[in-house]
């Protein structure tokens, strides 16, 4: 069962949810808890990259796998927030990890 | 240092590129359990079905986390995969392989050493596991799986394409 919540909505954001309904003829709620779930998506997005957000957390909001998260920031095109430092000390420790193939 | 332990952000993206068996084969590699339930959550997923198998061939073990995770996850609002990992790596005295900011961020603090898939990726090259001209194509996929800076891939491309000359007759 959905929860009824009443919201005041100014003339904007009515326009945007009128323009949206009638474009994607949808109903102006269904519409609203579309654009919803998209800023909550948005708002996740940001606080990644941000690097207020692990992979983990990031992907536990929005309710899919970290292999779907992964998949998500690509097609999104969101740049990973290892930084060019943390790849050299990468690259340093993985030099000493990985041993030179034999023959 | 023999060990490694993988967090599911690294592991899904070596896996996605298919160098993941490559990478274990190096040393011990450990999962704390949280990161492989984490990576494996979608098991049709071809990533999770690689890591699945690693982990059924005895190439990945995993261990389950001791406390010391909770309090990490805690301090640097990480998930239970991350803090795990990084508690684990801490206990092996192991590398731990992330590609997370947050995580990265909390190793330096914590003063643990760490790589990434893309540095892994390119000392395989170096070392000769992988060819110059495969790492170049598997660095493309990396583009757009880890979506690095273009500096790191700059780098990346530029040390892979020195392995490649040197390959072909240059000095070692």
């Amino acid at each position: 069962m959905k929860d009824v919540m009443s919201v005041r909505l100014g003339p904007d954001e009515l326009r945007r949810l009128r323009e949206l309904s009638r474009s994607q003829k949808k109903e102006m709620s269904a519409v609203a808890r579309e654009l919803m779930d998209y800023g909550w998506v948005f708002l996740m997005l940001r606080e990644y990259r941000a690097g207020k957000r692990s992979l983990g957390t990031f992907a536990k909001a929005l309710g899919i796998s970290l292999s779907e998260a992964v998949d998500l920031l690509a097609d999104l095109g969101v740049r990973s927030p290892v930084e060019y430092d943390d790849y050299l000390k990468g690259y340093a420790t993985a030099s000493a990890f990985v041993k030179p193939k034999k023959g | 240092m023999r060990f490694i332990v993988l967090d599911a952000s690294t592991a899904i993206l070596l896996a996605k590129i298919d160098l993941l068996r490559s990478v274990v084969s190096e040393g011990e590699a450990w999962m704390a359990e949280s990161a492989f339930r984490e990576s494996t959550a979608k098991p049709e997923a071809d990533d999770a079905r690689m890591i699945r198998k690693l982990v059924d061939e005895g190439l990945i073990r995993r261990a389950s986390g001791r406390g010391e995770g909770a309090r990490i996850q805690k301090d640097f609002r990480l998930d239970a995969g991350e803090s795990d990992s990084i508690a684990l790596a801490r206990e092996k005295a192991a590398v731990c392989a992330t590609d997370d900011g947050p995580a990265i961020r909390c190793l330096k603090v914590l003063g643990l050493p760490f790589t990434t898939a893309i540095a892994l990726l390119v000392a395989m090259a170096e070392r000769g596991h992988v060819t110059g001209e495969l790492a170049l194509e598997l660095t493309s996929k990396l583009e757009r799986f880890g979506r690095y800076d273009p500096r790191i891939l700059e780098d990346a491309g530029r040390r892979i394409r020195e392995v490649g000359r040197r390959g072909k007759g240059g000095k070692s």
